[in-house]
């Protein structure tokens, strides 16, 4: 949001060189104060080999006492910094341990740019990665690579290229837009302000040129328009809302709507302490509506032209897990973002990363900067951003409702089920309108049950049997679904679960177009089958466990599925090495060993019924 | 410093570094018992005039708090009684009776431990007895090393202490409100801010300060190389000179036995503008407190010092 101050992350591994190669840019660009600099002549430290009256670097970058009693940096520290430009950066000065990991994603979530280190004769270690992953994950777009102490390894551009090359393979996948690589000496002062004679192969920028050009920030003024309400302000005869615009722009005359009441109104006048025709990100204001609006701390004022605001209950969200106490099933916390606060709880861990290797694995519970990707659900509906459109309105932050303590910081995805029925575009013919046309009413059968249980053939003969009655119908068949519409997901836990939430929602859109879906699919896991049932009221969501003995499915194994399993063809394959999670109340329960018209009749008795509930 | 930016870009840097305090300030207000520190300094200035806008045109809806130690300047005293009335300030003045009482003076102790009884653990007093669990200070990161380190929102422990070890992490623009029992918080709007911005917007305001920041011809006296202005007769009676007339400002302003001057010809704030970005010397230097140890700053926010 901030377009002259720019935040850069200082961060890498410990002793990878920040300290000195911070301090020679704090000089180098004339940010240091003389006395200051002074005392970086004549102070020395025990063990240092620099003579007395040269520059200490890492001096003027110094940590507090209680730091240097052990040896290390605990927290950030903001140094400003002055660009050839005027630009002014703040350099947020990260720790490089991997304990503290949580406050280097405190400098990193306000950052713009990160500025990498890696020691050119160590190479890359662990922790880089590690901050490289957390820049990524945090939303930093642009990268600056380091490669430090040059002087070390004889300026040699093989070793630099082989780091270039190593860590290419590596930053491509985090989402960075810019990447620069620059060889450096702190020590010496390589590529930091000047380049340098002792790297001739090195055609690219300095450190300084590379900020600079990466410290040009535009600002996006097409993004949806958002006003978090932080105070309401009594005028002489009017209230103003006040906060500050965080996407988008507002000016006076502009007609928006207040989430989440919905109402719409016109700006009639904006206070903001800067004067102009309209306020861009950034701006802080106080807005007047021309009518009385129900607002508070904790509403939001956004654009009318967005059809549907983004509300939800339940959203995918990456996490970075900040506290000593780790997180337990079931607990509930208090989510804020910006001035919205409602309970929260973690629903799900779909996987955590791990940084290191960069993969993703299993886990039950979040400690200490673990990063996972979780599902949160809400005790009631807020609008919340994607944190790819917007860092603050698309960030949250989970506290401890004991220890009041901030636990996790939060980086939404998307929302998973859409609390989007009050803005919802009101079509002219519904699923009322549709039914009676049909004739009948609509409802969905989830047929649930292990490979071979027989789910197809019965919904293949359920179909013919109400189609013979005069229903609307249609088939929903995994296999099929796969095919097409899932053809990008693979069958990872993560992977099976966005398959059930698709086809839940193909299911309820043929639903509300009046036709009976039935849907086939394995869906073993619960919390899935849960998760779509919530998308339905009771009378219209039948779920039928299709629950034939396993030795039957065995044998029958239609697509070879077992067969290849044992023999560790495929893994992942529920029934044969990934668990199925019995429902424990379905409306219906069949066998599929069990006579298929005795079968059929019984399913196809869920829909008769159902014509007799509202 | 910074000598090359240009005026246009002035104006941008200050307009944000102005949302953003005033972004702040709305959050303090959502805290159940805000109080606002007037140290009556430039900061402070700023800061008062930054809590204005954030609620304007209604009144700044939380107290302002000043914490006198008995030794500040007059001028600092009358200064302050002028902006509450012409600003119409809910103002309230805490000082460490008791210790007044039992005579502590920057003479009678270190000003180590002076400062400690007199501001630290007044400001302690005042918050406790007001209940206060947020206080707004004018704290700048470019001030000093342990002031870099601290977040815009700082978690205080029970006691007031500050541990730097385990500070509450701070994401984006939300701010974890909720205190357990006995905590508060301590919130620096103007972090973000160098010296030179706060001399830049209190020209772009027209904002007025105390007359002590330009050059004068004033009593003084010098002490172990450092000038002192006498501001009454307990500063001549104590070290027995006579005062000399010498043309000086302050940097920074505190106890006048404390605060060393500097001699200067620097009589507007476009003189101090451009002061600053010639001379290039570090701001608390004038600050005699800090001296005591390379750490002192740091030793005194552990104890509750703002």
């Amino acid at each position: 949001m901030n377009s002259s101050v720019v935040f850069t992350v200082i961060c890498g591994s410990v002793d990878d060189g920040k300290s000195t190669v911070l301090g020679r840019l704090l000089v180098d660009s004339n940010s240091i104060p003389a006395d200051t600099l002074d005392q970086a002549r004549t102070t020395r430290r025990a063990g240092s080999v620099i003579p007395v009256g040269e520059i200490d670097y890492s001096l003027l970058t110094d940590g507090l006492e209680s730091e240097r009693e052990q040896g290390i940096t605990i927290d950030v520290a903001y140094r400003h910094m002055y660009l050839p430009s005027g630009r002014r950066i703040i350099m947020s000065d990260s720790p490089g341990h991997e304990q503290y990991t949580r406050n280097m994603a405190v400098a990193a979530a306000k950052a713009h740019i990160a500025l990498l280190l890696v020691d050119a004769s160590r190479g890359v270690r662990s922790q880089t990665v590690r901050h490289a992953n957390i820049c990524g994950l945090m939303g930093v777009k642009k990268i600056i690579v380091a490669v430090n102490k040059m002087d070390a390894v004889d300026y040699s551009q093989a070793r630099f290229n082989e780091i270039v090359t190593e860590l290419n393979h590596r930053l491509g996948t985090l989402g960075f837009d810019s990447i620069e690589y620059v060889p450096v000496s702190g020590l010496v002062g390589v590529n930091v302000s000047v380049s340098a004679p002792e790297t001739p192969w090195h055609t690219g920028k300095t450190l300084v040129e590379a900020l600079n050009d990466f410290a040009e920030v535009e600002a996006d003024t097409n993004a949806a328009l958002r006003i978090p309400v932080q105070a309401v302000i009594r005028t002489a005869d009017n209230r103003g809302y006040a906060g500050q615009v965080m996407s988008g722009s507002v000016q006076v005359g502009q007609q928006v709507q207040v989430w989440p009441s919905g109402a719409t109104c016109t700006v009639s006048a904006i206070t903001s302490p800067t004067q102009s025709d309209v306020y861009a990100a950034g701006s802080a204001v106080s807005v007047e509506f021309d009518r009385e609006v129900d607002a508070a701390r904790g509403h939001i004022i956004c654009g009318v032209d967005e059809e549907v605001l983004p509300v939800s209950r339940v959203f995918l969200s990456d996490m970075i897990w900040v506290s000593d106490t780790p997180q337990t099933k079931s607990q509930s916390y208090i989510l804020k973002a910006g001035p919205i606060e409602v309970p929260a709880s973690i629903s799900a861990i779909r996987f955590v990363t791990d940084m290191d290797e960069n993969e993703q694995v299993e886990a039950s519970s979040l400690s200490m900067n673990d990063v996972a990707r979780v599902e949160i659900t809400l005790a009631r509906p807020i609008l919340l951003d994607s944190y790819e459109a917007n860092r603050d309105t698309g960030g949250y932050i989970l506290c401890d409702r004991l220890s009041q303590e901030t636990v996790a910081a939060g980086m939404v995805i998307h929302p998973i089920r859409r609390e989007s029925e009050v803005l919802r575009h009101d079509f002219s013919v519904g699923r009322t309108q549709r039914e009676a046309l049909a004739g009948h009413k609509s409802c969905v059968l989830w047929l649930t049950g292990l490979p071979s249980s027989g789910k197809s053939t019965i919904a293949d003969e359920v179909e013919k049997s109400l189609h013979s009655l005069g229903y609307r119908t249609t088939v929903i068949d995994g296999d099929t679904v796969r095919t097409g519409l899932s053809s990008d997901l693979g069958f990872s836990s993560e992977d099976r679960s966005e398959n059930v939430r698709r086809v839940a929602h193909l299911a309820e859109i043929v639903m509300q177009a009046g036709v009976v879906a039935i849907v086939a699919l394995v869906s073993p896991i619960a919390k899935d089958r849960d998760a779509a049932r919530e998308l339905f009221k009771e009378s219209d969501f039948f779920e039928v466990f299709v629950d034939t003995p396993l030795e039957v499915c065995e044998s029958r194994d239609v697509k070879g599925l077992y067969k290849r399993a044992r023999q560790n063809l495929v893994t992942n394959m529920t029934g044969a090495g990934q668990e199925y999670e019995a429902p424990e109340n379905p409306e219906l329960r069949v066998d599929g060993s069990d006579d298929l018209e005795l079968v059929t009749a019984a399913i196809v008795d869920l829909v008769i019924e159902r014509q007799n509930r509202p | 410093m910074a000598n090359s930016i240009s005026r246009a870009l002035d104006d941008v840097v200050l307009a944000e570094l102005e949302a953003e305090a005033i972004w702040a300030m709305r959050e303090c207000a959502a805290f159940s018992n805000p109080v606002l520190m007037y140290s009556i300094g430039k900061d402070s200035t700023v800061l008062l005039h930054l809590a204005r806008k954030a609620f304007a045109p209604g009144p700044i809806p939380f107290p302002v708090l000043h914490i006198n130690t008995g030794w500040k300047f007059q001028e600092m005293i009358s200064f302050r009684d002028n902006a509450a009335k012409e600003l119409n300030l809910d103002l309230r003045v805490h000082s460490n009776f008791s210790a007044m009482d039992e005579g502590v003076t920057p003479f009678t102790y270190g000003a180590d431990e002076y400062t400690r009884i007199m501001k630290t653990v007044a400001l302690r007093e005042a918050l406790d007895l007001g209940g206060f669990n947020l206080a707004i200070g004018g704290a700048r990161r470019d001030e000093e090393r342990s002031r870099a380190k601290e977040r815009m929102f700082s978690l205080r422990s029970a006691g007031h202490t500050w541990d730097p070890r385990n500070q509450r992490p701070e994401f984006w623009s939300t701010v974890n409100n909720l205190l357990p029992e006995g905590a508060s918080v301590r919130a620096f709007p103007i972090s973000n801010w160098t010296e030179l911005d706060v001399w830049k917007y209190i020209r772009r305001e027209n904002l007025d300060v105390v007359p002590l920041y330009f050059a004068a011809e004033r009593p003084t006296i010098e002490v172990n190389g450092s000038l002192l202005m006498v501001d009454d007769e307990r500063l001549t009676e104590h070290y027995k000179q006579e005062p000399v007339l010498r043309q000086i400002r302050f940097r920074t302003l505190g106890c006048y036995p404390l605060t060393a001057a500097e001699e200067s010809e620097t009589t507007s704030v476009d003189d101090i503008i451009t002061e600053l970005e010639t001379t290039n010397r570090s701001e608390r230097a004038g600050r005699l407190i800090d001296g005591e140890g390379a750490s002192s700053m740091e030793a005194k926010k552990l104890e509750g010092y703002f």
